[in-house]
């Protein structure tokens, strides 16, 4: 399954504001708190206000009901606890799941194949279906190439910038900044400005 | 003369920053987006979300270790656009609709549910005839030797060596300035002309420089 | 131009879009219609393929007609079509009448009569019984005895035909849902009771019904109808109508948002349906956004098809992932259990007719995640 953020995909969803569109993020059990909570941020930043809501069904016929009386534009629901028998029976309702503008599952990738067994009207609906990132390699890439840089530039080690750090010596430039907090040491930052 | 009384205006500001490192990125990546909604800003939405980048002070695996403990962890870099030291136009960095080009790094510490700000550069490079090569916008670490010249809040306009005051601003701020601002007037098709001494002094360096190169 | 690719929106939206289809069954069973006004017909076809827009367009046909009203109902709407007994289409088409005259200002005891049918009422008690209300169920909760509650539905449901008849007098319905239901012996019961009822009382049936109507023993079904079309999928490389008609659908739709090398791949990555279309163009809007360009191009098609078919290879196990390599590799599949037919019913396999010969293929969305797999 293609991979990608809660920002990217809220952007990929306020690009469908307008249409009637479906839409399914996944990730497992222990982080789906997390995601929704980190999708709902997102959304909320990139929309208009009052355009986001949550919706939290205990099952596929309570989300009949709540999404009946929802005229909010962008929904996300939080489908983690859908068994076989909700997204069937939310297969056979699929008309009064009609809603004029996106709705998003979030559920985990064992539900989503529950889903695409027992509820192949609804799954023909959904566009974008993605998963959660989750590794760290990008980030760790990054950090890398900005040591690097930074070495080159300085023409100094890792260890000599820490020594300097800690005998206060260090120029104030901000890229000294950067470099200590990649080398985990914001320790030696002193104190900034809030 | 000191200009520690006009270091202490400069960074007298109260700064609304969000809770989080996580906010604040956000908050930065949004606007570029709306910068390239409003064509004012050339980097498709998709290469936005590659060049905003959060650093963490440590791995995630390993920073949760350390903050479980109390121990500091909390510090982060956010990137926008890879490190260009050099001023290369190979590395990826932001590009604005009229042909200049940018990009930054921030440092802050999430702290007591508030962010400190610790530093910033913002550097944005124009096209030829522009006026300057690049100005970069310098929030410098706390504390440190020489304040008396080193101002923490500064610009480099377009020199290294040179910098001039600036009052403190919050990272959406700069990044205003430099989508929004930093631009030829509306009423403007084309920058001024030089007057005859710029005409000088840009051949007099060129001929210096052309002089030193092996 | 996204919401106008909206594969999931109301197909009723899209009418200003319409595209015939080749042989498009909305003219074949509107002019049966026309002939045989009380005639009965069951139209199937797979998810996506189009049915509900075609039961839409056999209502706009139908209404260049002067003396016949045409109703649509989708009987899933308000109701769990798992829960559905005989009479309960009756009950919903009497509702349906009763809301269009409602509609036009009539205020009759015969649309609250219809309702309470529908819904349930309560009802006093003669005057020598206990002072106790007595509730009534609707039809549309599952009662007890069929024959009863059939005869219940039909009472406001003639009354009500005799008042609209004074003014039009011909009536069809349209009936879309059923494609969904799974127990095919309650669909059965469904047509007997409901549908030869509806008949009966001279009102022209178009029945959406489910696609295993078509196999095996469930072909016994057709038979109760009139007619039979199947709502077919478009053999887009074998026929150029096909790929025709879906380049005019999304020249309709979306004229300047693909860039013309783009159009093929995406018609082809379709596999013919008319649902994937549309859900993979819109996807593939949503690509050219991210990627800043101004038109799609293959590459943001490339993506979205990418996209289509990670989600379409989801949930299956690898039993049904074997029969998949065996379609694609050798273009074989024989239907031998429910786990077959399933594959046809989510459009992993993909059955095209020419000439009733039928010719098997996997969706194109998942044909190299499928050769990936395979080595």
């Amino acid at each position: 399954m293609g991979r990608t953020t809660p920002g990217e995909l809220a952007l990929r969803l306020r690009a469908l504001r307008g249409t009637a569109a479906y839409a399914a993020y996944l990730a497992e059990l222990a982080d789906i708190e997390a995601t929704l909570a980190d999708l709902e941020d997102e959304l909320r930043a990139i929309a208009p206000s009052g355009a986001v809501t949550r919706l939290s069904p205990h099952s596929g016929q309570q989300l009949v009901a709540d999404l009946g009386a929802s005229a909010v534009e962008i929904v996300v629901v939080d489908a983690r606890r859908f068994s076989p028998a909700d997204w069937a029976l939310l297969d056979r309702r699929r008309s009064a799941l009609a809603h004029r503008g996106v709705v998003i599952f979030v559920t985990t990738p064992s539900s989503f194949s529950e889903l695409m067994r027992h509820a192949t009207n609804l799954a023909s609906w959904l566009g974008d279906v993605f998963a959660v990132p989750h590794d760290d390699a990008t980030v760790e890439a990054r950090r890398e190439q900005r040591l690097t840089a930074l070495r080159r530039w300085a023409n100094r080690s890792d260890d000599e910038i820490v020594d300097a750090a800690r005998a206060g010596t260090l120029p104030a430039d901000p890229a000294y900044a950067e470099w200590l907090v990649l080398l985990g040491h914001g320790e030696l930052l002193g104190h900034g400005v809030t | 003369m000191s200009f520690a009384a006009l270091q202490d205006h400069a960074l007298s500001r109260v700064l609304a920053l969000p809770p989080r490192a996580k906010d604040l990125q956000r908050d930065l990546r949004n606007a570029l987006l709306q910068a390239r909604d409003n064509d004012k800003l050339a980097t498709s939405p998709q290469e936005v979300f590659q060049l905003v980048t959060l650093l963490p002070e440590l791995p995630d695996n390993v920073a949760g270790q350390l903050r479980a403990g109390g121990l500091h962890a909390n510090a982060y870099c956010i990137a926008g656009g890879e490190k260009n030291q050099e001023r290369d136009r190979v590395r990826r960095h932001f590009k604005r609709n009229d042909g200049a080009w940018f990009d930054f790094t921030i440092t802050v510490r999430e702290h007591g549910g508030q962010l400190e700000l610790l530093a910033y550069d913002f550097e944005i490079r124009f096209p030829s005839g522009a006026g300057t090569p690049f100005l970069r916008f310098d929030l410098n670490l706390p504390g440190h030797r020489n304040q008396d010249r080193d101002l923490r809040s500064h610009l480099h306009p377009g020199s290294d060596d040179v910098q001039v005051p600036t009052p403190l601003m919050t990272p959406i701020e700069v990044l205003a300035l430099l989508i929004d601002g930093l631009r030829l007037p509306a009423d403007r098709d084309k920058p001024r002309g030089l007057t005859a001494f710029e005409i000088g002094w840009f051949r007099d360096t060129h001929a210096s420089l052309t002089r030193a190169e092996p | 131009m996204r919401a106008k690719l909206d594969p999931a929106g109301d197909p009723a939206h899209a009418a200003p879009f319409y595209v015939d289809s080749p042989g498009a069954v909305s003219s074949r069973i509107a002019a049966e219609l026309a002939l045989a006004p009380a005639s009965r017909h069951l139209l199937v076809g797979g998810v996506g393929s189009g049915k509900t827009t075609e039961l839409l367009a056999i209502e706009r046909r139908m209404s260049e007609i002067a003396d016949v009203a045409t109703l649509y109902i989708d009987v899933s709407k308000h109701h769990d079509i798992a829960k559905m007994m005989p009479g309960a289409i009756i009950a919903q088409v009497g509702l349906g009448l009763a809301e269009q005259l409602a509609g036009s200002g009539e205020r009759s005891l015969l649309i609250q009569a219809a309702r309470d049918v529908a819904y349930g009422a309560w009802e006093l008690p003669e005057l020598d019984e206990p002072d106790d209300s007595v509730y009534v169920p609707g039809i549309l909760i599952p009662p007890e005895q069929v024959v009863e509650n059939v005869q219940r539905a039909i009472e406001p449901l003639t009354a009500l035909l005799k008042k609209v008849r004074a003014g039009i007098p011909h009536i069809a319905v349209m009936l879309d849902g059923l494609d969904r239901i799974t127990d095919l012996q309650a669909f059965e019961q469904l047509v007997d009771h409901d549908v030869t009822k509806l008949s009966s009382l001279g009102i022209g049936v178009v029945l959406v019904g489910p696609l295993r109507a078509l196999y095996g023993l469930d072909r016994v079904l057709v038979q109760r109808f009139d007619s039979f079309q199947y709502q077919p999928w478009l053999d887009v490389t074998k026929h150029r109508a096909g790929r025709s008609f879906l380049a005019d659908v999304l020249a309709a739709r979306a004229p300047e948002a693909f860039a013309p090398a783009a159009i093929d791949p995406l018609i082809a990555g379709s596999g013919g349906v008319l649902r994937d279309l549309l859900v993979i163009a819109q996807s593939a809007l949503v690509e050219a956004y991210m990627d800043g360009a101004s038109q799609v191009g293959e590459h943001e098609v490339d993506d979205a098809i990418a996209t289509f078919g990670r989600k379409h290879l989801q949930g299956l196990r690898p039993a049904e992932i074997e029969v998949l390599q065996r379609v694609r590799t050798h273009g074989s599949f024989v239907q031998t259990s429910e786990d077959d037919l399933a594959l046809l019913m989510t459009r992993r396999v993909l059955e095209y007719r020419s000439e009733n010969q039928p010719r098997y293929a996997v969706h194109p969305s998942i044909e190299r995640l499928l050769n990936e797999l395979a080595k």
